[in-house]
């Protein structure tokens, strides 16, 4: 699939979530639905033309020029979502639970020594001493100078 | 060697945040005053004035800290001390009629008014119909024949909120037709789009109009407080709206429901003490922001009539 | 008035008033840095510390913090693409790309000289248009915030080059956020679910942290090995390099110093747009515009210089009306009543003294802050080489703290890492960010002001029409979109020759 497919697909996405939106949009009652409404049909042209300018026609490639100027025409770097992509949006996902589940301090400690043990391969001692300080320097500046009260998890009663 | 104390360190302060408190005579930690608003307001202001006065006449010597809990238009703060536990730990400062009037137009909110624990009122504001100083209309008289032209615009923040509900009442009661131009961000805000000329008039709470009315920016036609508190406005009641007299925001001090009543009357007069305390009283002079207290009995009186008088006028607030 | 500026610094200058600034400073900078917290947090924190201090002592220290934010916000711009404020995002768009050229320095250099340059600039303009700012203030209405919140995305677009589609599309769906929440003209919930959480609507804070902090740790993530790339020329000095070229290049300077001092001070809009407009209006102005976005030191002198400018614009409506022209002065206003400043029209007649204590803090302040960043720049700029596996979770987990300390909501967080993953989408596929986030920023403005604009005018849409600045801001506007097509039209012509 080559790029440009991908770039197709993509804008067809965002089509389609204009789209959903504004469905969305009308569900609500009139003056509700006034501004969503404008904002809905102005973003579906939007995306619609976007689809237009990647598709191969001449007219598509002369909208995409006209509207994106020069740059648009520079290669775009390699769209295929990797292993290592979702690896990462994984491991970001990994800290929300983390935090979720355990609170700020207890979380944070072994997002961050399992971040840099696992995904980094660094030492497990370094992977300590590097999450022990982050949780120490958050607990300093935002329970005790700031009072802020950091969430403490589902686990631990938040 | 260091990584094992980490743990050790670690694992202790797991155990810290599960501790729970010890039971002891009161006040014997902190106390947190809610502000169901952003800093920086009318409210903030009131309760960062009054704490450490409330600290110096407590019977012990803890902190008292304002707590900013901002959102929902105030309901999450609100709701956030409702459901608190009740040992006179977390208080709130609430504005009234504010609170009320979600509950009033029938929207669901997750705390009850009437059940909370009244202590102690800190001030109240009343209200005062401006127009810009520039506009022809010097009188209440011909704000009226204005008014029969066509509909009055007037500035606001939104359906529901307390500067709309009172512009409402005073149009209702008086039989002006009205429109009310909502999306203003605050108080201050409203009162630049008077004097602005976005709109010919609104109703406003006096505090933040007063700087303005002794600069000319705005004139004010009349005053919901009797007797009068801005010199040469007439108040409503010496103009027979009987009905507006006593149309005001009140900032009260409430706990959770359920409160014990020795904990109850510490804080009633830590409080009341704390208003008295000459201190503060000049502090008060200083800021023009007066205090106006009441004890407890009398603030819980408060909140019932405002509640009488937003429910007789609860058709009104529902209209377009 | 020199007179009175005079006194202020007399009164600012005793060993308790520079304690104070030195003070304000040390926290504006840490808050700066810290993404997601800024000056409305520093300046709420202090308050409790000012009870009992004579105002002159208090303004230094608000001075202190309100001049030194921005440029703590910038250095995280610089060294991990991550605003340490909102109005700080326009400075990644080539401060970032410095840094992983290995010139950190020379960008940390440059911001913090057109920081300390800006807001000294929006001091004096300050203090020049004091006498008609009451006129300033009154010409803008709800059909001029509409136009200028219009404005403010069409430049944005157009200042992603060679994106400005695609950039449209993002903003367009940074609106369809904003209209998320509670509709506070007609009563009721939009796009919420039902969640309590979404009521407020979905925070700019929580977002921009996502879109751009988060965003960045997962692009880093996958990068791996250093900030500073490995071909770079690894030499992290340069930061005398940053100062001087800001200085030469005070065209820019000065025109990023106006934009952020005109910008800010029409109450409503924010800071935020500021930036993004200098930006915008040093790439157009400039001979290779399409150097902007890869390391162009205009982009972070640009952007900066207005930042900082912006304060002493917020400060125009806020002393003249106390009409508060952003959060931070929303916090600062409470401040001033605390210490028995009334704001308002009386203000700089009553406490005249003291108000200029404030102007003399902040612009000493601005300064300050500077000299203290660059001392510490090269130590600052280290941080591009640590190893990316230990950056991306310490701020990873700082910024989570982060989204989560503004306001205690355990949903700014999981809002924080969504926007974190849609961002990384985003970068992936070329969908510009910084449209998205701004149009997040304005939507609420543009539909309020919409909205009242129409009632104002009685209904139709001609009372845009019928005002000169909003007039004007409209042929903006159009003129806005018109400028790609211009652009490329142009160039085609030239390369026909």
């Amino acid at each position: 699939m080559s790029n440009n497919t991908r770039n197709l697909i993509v804008s067809l996405i965002v089509l389609a979530l204009a789209l959903g939106y504004l469905g969305w949009a009308e569900s609500y009652p009139a003056e509700r639905a006034e501004v969503p409404r404008l904002v809905a049909w102005v973003t579906l042209v939007l995306s619609a033309i976007d689809v237009f300018a990647h598709t191969r026609t001449a007219a598509g490639r002369r909208t995409a020029e006209l509207l994106s100027g020069r740059a648009h025409l520079e290669a775009e770097g390699d769209l295929r979502i990797t292993l290592e992509e979702w690896l990462a949006v994984a491991w970001m996902g990994a800290s929300l639970a983390a935090i979720l589940l355990g609170g700020f301090l207890a979380g944070i400690f072994v997002y961050v020594a399992g971040y840099m043990t696992i995904h980094g391969r660094l030492s497990w001692r370094l992977g300590l001493y590097v999450a022990a300080g982050t949780v120490f320097s958050c607990w300093l500046v935002f329970d005790e100078l700031l009072r802020t009260g950091l969430y403490r998890g589902f686990l631990f009663g938040g | 060697m260091l990584a094992k104390h980490i743990l050790m360190a670690a694992a202790a302060l797991l155990a810290a945040n599960l501790a729970g408190p010890a039971e002891a005579a009161f006040p014997d930690k902190d106390i947190n005053i809610v502000i169901p608003f952003g800093p920086g307001g009318g409210f903030d202001v009131y309760v960062r004035m009054v704490g450490p006065f409330l600290e110096k006449h407590l019977p012990a010597k803890v902190n008292v800290v304002p707590k900013n809990v901002d959102g929902a238009g105030g309901a999450r703060g609100m709701t956030q001390v409702f459901r608190a536990k009740p040992d006179g730990f977390n208080l709130a400062i609430v504005n009234v009629p504010g609170a009320m009037i979600l509950p009033i137009l029938g929207e669901k909110v997750d705390y009850e008014l009437e059940k909370m624990t009244w202590i102690a009122r800190l001030s109240y504001d009343s209200y005062v119909l401006v127009v810009p100083a520039k506009s022809e209309i010097k009188t209440i008289a011909e704000y009226a024949s204005f008014a029969a032209k066509g509909p009055l615009k007037m500035p606001s923040v939104g359906t529901g909120t307390t500067a709309d509900v009172a512009a409402r009442i005073f149009l209702d009661v008086y039989g002006f037709k009205g429109e009310m131009v909502a999306g203003y961000k605050g108080t201050r805000d409203m009162t630049l789009a008077v004097i602005r000329g976005d709109t010919a008039s609104g109703i406003l709470p006096s505090e933040s109009t007063r700087s303005f009315v002794e600069s000319g920016d705005l004139r004010g036609l009349l005053t919901t407080a009797d007797p009068t508190d801005y010199p040469g406005v007439p108040s409503a009641k010496s103009l027979g709206k009987t009905d507006l007299d006593g149309l005001f925001v009140h900032r009260l001090i409430a706990a959770p429901p359920g409160l014990p009543g020795d904990i109850k009357r510490t804080l009633e007069k830590a409080f009341l003490e704390a208003m008295a305390d000459p201190e503060l009283q000049e502090i008060a002079k200083k800021t023009s922001r007066p205090l106006a207290p009441l004890n407890a009995v009398e603030a819980e009186a408060a909140v019932k009539r405002q509640l009488q008088l937003y429910l007789r006028f609860k058709d009104v607030l529902k209209d377009k | 008035m020199l007179d009175a500026l005079w006194q202020g610094l007399v009164l600012t200058l005793t060993v308790k008033g520079i304690a104070m600034l030195v003070l304000g400073v040390i926290v504006g900078l840490i808050f700066g840095v810290i993404p997601g917290i800024g000056g409305p947090n520093a300046l709420a924190l202090c308050i409790p510390l000012t009870y009992g201090m004579t105002p002159q002592d208090a303004m230094a220290l608000a001075g202190g913090i309100m001049g030194s934010v921005s440029f703590g916000g910038s250095i995280t711009s610089i060294l991990i693409n991550t605003p340490g404020n909102a109005p700080n995002a326009a400075t990644c768009f080539d401060g970032y790309p410095m840094a992983r050229q290995g010139r950190a320095g020379a960008a940390i250099g440059a911001a913090g000289t057109a920081a300390a340059l800006g807001g000294v600039l929006g001091v004096l303009l300050l203090l020049a248009v004091v006498p008609i700012a009451k006129q300033i203030v009154m010409s803008f209405g709800p059909p001029e915030f509409f136009m200028l919140s219009v404005l403010g995305l069409a430049c944005i677009a157009v200042s992603t080059g060679g994106m400005f589609l695609r950039g449209l599309v993002s903003g367009g769906f940074g609106l369809i956020l904003s209209l998320v929440g509670v509709d506070i003209i007609n009563g009721g919930t939009r796009f919420t679910f039902g969640i309590d959480a979404l009521y407020d609507g979905i925070g700019v804070v929580p977002a921009l942290i996502g879109l751009f902090a988060l965003a960045e740790m997962i692009h880093l993530s996958i990068a791996g090995g250093k900030v500073a790339r490995e071909d770079a020329e690894a030499e992290i000095s340069g930061v005398w390099d940053g100062v001087v070229e800001t200085f030469r290049q005070w065209p820019t300077v000065l025109r990023g110093s106006a934009i952020g001092a005109v910008v800010g001070a029409i109450p409503g809009v924010g800071g935020t747009i500021c930036g993004f407009l200098a930006y915008t209006a040093a790439q157009q102005v400039s001979k290779d515009p399409d150097s902007f976005g890869k390391g162009n030191i205009l982009g972070v002198i640009a952007p900066e210089s207005a930042a900082n400018a912006k304060d002493g614009g917020h400060l125009i409506p806020t002393l003249a009306f106390g009409i508060p022209a952003g959060a931070e002065m929303v916090v600062f206003l409470g401040l001033m009543i605390l210490h028995g400043l009334e704001p308002g029209p009386r203000l700089l007649i009553d406490h005249e003294d003291v108000i200029f204590a404030l102007i003399v803090s902040l612009t000493i302040a601005c300064i300050f802050a500077t000299v203290f960043g660059l001392l510490i720049t090269r130590w600052l700029a280290l941080i591009t080489l640590i190893d990316v596996h230990i950056l991306v979770p310490t701020v990873t987990a700082i910024s989570l703290v982060g989204a989560y300390a503004l306001e205690q909501k355990v949903s700014d967080v999981v809002i924080s890492v969504a926007f974190g993953i849609v961002g990384y989408f985003l970068i992936k596929f070329r969908y510009p960010r910084v449209t998205m986030i701004l149009a997040l920023v304005l939507g609420d403005l543009a539909e309020r002001s919409f909205y009242q604009s129409i009632k104002i005018g009685d209904g139709t849409i001609g009372i845009f029409f019928q005002r000169s600045i909003s007039l004007t801001l409209f042929v903006l506007i159009v003129a806005a979109f018109l400028l790609p097509g211009l652009r490329y039209l142009r160039s085609r012509a030239r390369d026909a020759k």
